[in-house]
């Protein structure tokens, strides 16, 4: 078969080509869940909030982000961040972590609030009852108990992203998709090429489920 | 032992061919003066760069060639996947030196002429073309031949390529070559090209009822042939030909669009009429020189290595 034989090929003489994109699609996908899992957090207390206008202003930026493409960000991102004054140098790879980072952060913010507001209402009034301080509530009731609610749905983003980032090879951000262009562009055999980076996404995104059930399991199994 | 050989010879000869330009002994004093010229612009720097008429424009630069030469950096955005023109070369390490093929030694030669810094950035077409309109880079080299639409958003440069052979044409299936003998046989057909790019004006105007389907990049297109998703691709008979070598199922027809205009340009945004005034200079004197030839000798013999 012409088709395998031109995967061993490909694989053969640009095998670490591969390996290095696979290294920054993971890179891409975990500074983006946990840069945006840290934003997301704060965004998400101030969805939250009992004060209307932070409430709202919180609700429209994960609207705004939720509800446009992602590789039209990027495209935003990458024509107008560097037209910030001082930011005139900024490359594309920051560009597209920042972008990659912001829209993981309104959908972290909604994994944080539901998350949060399916603990029980028994667990905060208990609390109040003892007298405990509004802080320490959130901080020594609420927020442990939620975290097991938001660890898989951390997760399924982690694996989103993964996929997502393949939109970054727009601009070259050398990911997987950048290196299947590369050597597609070089060899002209688009479908092998595919193939190879298809493959690589299943094993990543395969492998990561697997280890978060394991993970989730064991996380039940504490509680 | 003789692949590296080879590459050492070719970077050698690439690396001879700039010194032969204007690079050898008027960039490092251009450069001097673009570093002090910062505080002597208002008195006139001179500039020796070998040619009168460049150093008179860049003596009197203004809008985005000062900036230019102030900065001491050019920027340059391309669609890097276009062997021969522009490829990125899997052993070179460092980014901006992976960057090769004729169109990035073009971009080298502005850069050396210039007497500044190269930075190239590689990214797909649609994005180099709202790069440089947008006025994110200074130029954009990327194989862009010159249509009306591209000369009314953008400034262009005069030609600094033409090549006869690269004429617009089609990608067939190779059992199917022989039912299209004329350009009439292409009606009706269901053609692939990519988006925003000459094919797709050709196809438009040139075939009645074209089926069209339009893809972001050329190797997509070619991948909805081979899937039987349309009957023909077209495409530029330089960028087409290697990629029927690697794939033997397809084939270039016989049959070509009516075009002449093969001449491939530099992009600058619109109103950036000192810029495209220097590089056309420069592109004078490369096309003088003959410089574009061996640098696509030179990169059509490292595809051939690189191919598998």
């Amino acid at each position: 078969m012409n088709f395998f034989f031109n995967i061993k090929k490909i694989l053969a003489r640009y095998g670490m080509k591969y390996v290095q994109g696979t290294v920054i699609t993971l890179f891409l996908s975990l500074i983006s869940v946990l840069l945006g899992s840290f934003l997301g957090l704060f965004i998400s207390l101030a969805r939250m909030s009992k004060r209307k206008w932070i409430s709202r202003i919180a609700s429209v930026y994960i609207e705004l982000l939720r509800g446009t493409p992602m590789l039209l960000q990027l495209y935003l991102f990458w024509i107008l961040l560097p037209k910030i004054p001082g930011l005139s140098n900024i490359g594309n790879l920051t560009c597209v972590c920042i972008a990659l980072v912001i829209n993981s952060s309104a959908y972290m913010a909604e994994v944080f609030r539901a998350g949060i507001q399916a603990v029980d209402s028994g667990q905060r009034e208990a609390a109040v009852s003892l007298g405990m301080k509004e802080r320490d509530i959130m901080r020594k009731v609420i927020f442990p108990q939620a975290l097991r609610n938001i660890l898989p749905a951390m997760g399924n983003e982690f694996i989103v992203m993964i996929k997502e980032t393949s939109l970054a090879s727009t601009f070259m951000a050398g990911e997987i998709m950048t290196t299947m262009k590369q050597i597609q562009s070089i060899t002209y055999l688009a479908l092998e090429s595919l193939t190879i980076a298809g493959i690589i996404y299943l094993i990543l995104t395969l492998g990561i489920s697997k280890l978060l059930s394991i993970l989730e399991r064991r996380l039940n199994a504490n509680g | 032992m003789m692949k590296k050989m080879f590459a050492l010879l070719m970077a050698l000869t690439m690396t001879a061919s700039l010194l032969a330009g204007c690079g050898s002994s008027a960039a490092p004093a251009a450069s001097a003066v673009a570093s002090a010229s910062a505080s002597a612009s208002a008195s006139g720097a001179k500039y020796n760069t070998g040619m009168p008429e460049l150093d008179s424009i860049l003596n009197n630069a203004t809008g985005r060639l000062a900036d230019i030469l102030a900065a001491g950096k050019i920027t340059c955005v391309s669609e890097v996947a276009f062997a021969p023109y522009e490829f990125v070369d899997p052993d070179i390490s460092n980014e901006q030196d992976s960057y090769v093929g004729s169109d990035m030694e073009l971009a080298r030669y502005i850069a050396s002429c210039l007497g500044v810094k190269l930075e190239i950035d590689n990214v797909v077409w649609d994005a180099v073309a709202t790069g440089v309109q947008d006025g994110k880079y200074d130029m954009a080299i990327s194989g862009m031949l010159y249509t009306e639409e591209r000369a009314e958003a953008m400034d262009l440069s005069d030609i600094y390529v033409t090549d006869e052979t690269n004429v617009q044409t089609f990608i067939v299936p190779k059992d199917k070559v022989n039912d299209y003998t004329q350009l009439s046989d292409f009606d009706g057909k269901r053609i692939a090209y990519q988006m925003g790019t000459v094919q797709q004006e050709l196809v438009n105007n040139q075939l009645k009822n074209p089926v069209t389907s339009e893809f972001s990049s050329v190797q997509d297109a070619v991948l909805a042939l081979q899937s039987g998703k349309c009957d023909a691709v077209a495409i530029a008979y330089q960028v087409g030909l290697p990629m029927v070598e690697a794939n033997k199922d397809l084939v270039i027809s016989d049959v070509n669009f009516i075009y002449d205009k093969n001449g491939l340009v530099v992009a600058c945004k619109k109103g950036e009429s000192d810029l495209v005034a220097a590089i056309n200079v420069i592109i004078a004197d490369e096309i003088s020189k003959g410089l574009y030839t061996d640098w696509t000798t030179a990169a059509q013999a490292r595809v051939k290595e690189l191919g598998l």
